[in-house]
């Protein structure tokens, strides 16, 4: 695939801890077919984008790999599909490399704040309604 | 490894859905009843995993851990049927043992549809692999 532009790789800070060598970006292929660098966070966020289920996307670096935390309120059928699908096409675009997924419907002991800590956050709901 | 490397996890796969006759019909005897659909949930997602394990088996594959799996579902041709009701059965266990979250009926039935989906499809896949004995388990007794 040709390479038209690439993302700086996430670096982690661990106060005075060596820093981690960076995993690399994933690199997949749009729709009209331009390639792009992007993270797994970016590509599923990209597939539940404007669904109002959606309450939060949020991503970190591991130690060995990306996780990708998709927060929903409710859990339609037609919206796992859409980010399962986006998974898919992740695992076979990124050569191996190793990322996951967790898409939860959190209990009432659930803080967002947990991960709102140390992670990128793609999208958040309460940054535009002002609610959790 | 081959087919009759199988044999123990579809064996495995008995064995869950006893463990989950026993924890249905333990909470059902107690007054009051004890919602266990947390643990009904897991335990269905367990026996999906297993089926796939066996499948790798079949294979020659080891699946160790649930990162090699979903990789090696999403990105095998005759597996790709199952990512999805597979990936929505893993995400439901999730939420079940990390989150505390319980399960209406009408999301068991929903959860058990699912299951099916994955075990029919993977029968067919372990059939094709020349394994025997598979068996088709069936927890719609559950809800």
């Amino acid at each position: 695939m040709k390479v038209l532009e690439e993302v700086p790789h996430f670096v982690v800070s661990e106060g005075s801890a060596p820093r981690r060598p960076p995993l690399p970006p994933v690199a997949v292929r749009t729709l009209r077919g331009s390639g792009r660098w992007l993270t797994p966070g970016v590509h599923v966020f990209q597939a539940v984008a404007g669904r109002p289920e959606v309450r939060m996307v949020v991503e970190r670096l591991e130690k060995d790999r990306y996780s990708v935390f998709v927060v929903l309120d409710s859990d339609p059928e037609d919206l796992l599909d859409a980010i399962f699908d986006a998974e898919r096409e992740l695992y076979s675009r990124s050569g191996g490399l190793p990322f996951d997924v967790r898409v939860m419907r959190p209990g009432p002991a659930w803080s967002p704040a947990d991960l709102r800590t140390d992670s990128i956050c793609h999208f958040d709901r309460a940054d535009f309604h002002g609610h959790v | 490894m081959g087919t009759s490397d199988a044999e123990p996890y579809l064996r495995l796969v008995e064995h869950d859905l006893e463990a989950l006759d026993l924890i249905t019909a333990a909470a059902r005897g107690r007054t009051p009843t004890v919602d266990v659909s947390d643990w009904q949930c897991t335990l269905v997602y367990y026996m999906a995993c297993i089926y796939v394990k066996a499948v790798g088996r079949a294979r020659g594959k080891d699946l160790q851990d649930h990162y090699q799996l979903k990789q090696w579902i999403n990105t095998t041709t005759d597996l790709v049927p199952i990512t999805r009701p597979y990936r929505k059965l893993e995400e439901r266990s999730r939420d079940a043992r990390y989150e505390g979250r319980r399960f209406t009926r009408p999301e068991l039935i929903e959860t058990i549809g699912w299951f099916a989906q994955v075990r029919d499809h993977l029968v067919g896949v372990l059939k094709e692999e020349g394994v025997e004995g598979i068996p088709v388990v069936d927890p719609t007794r559950f809800v």
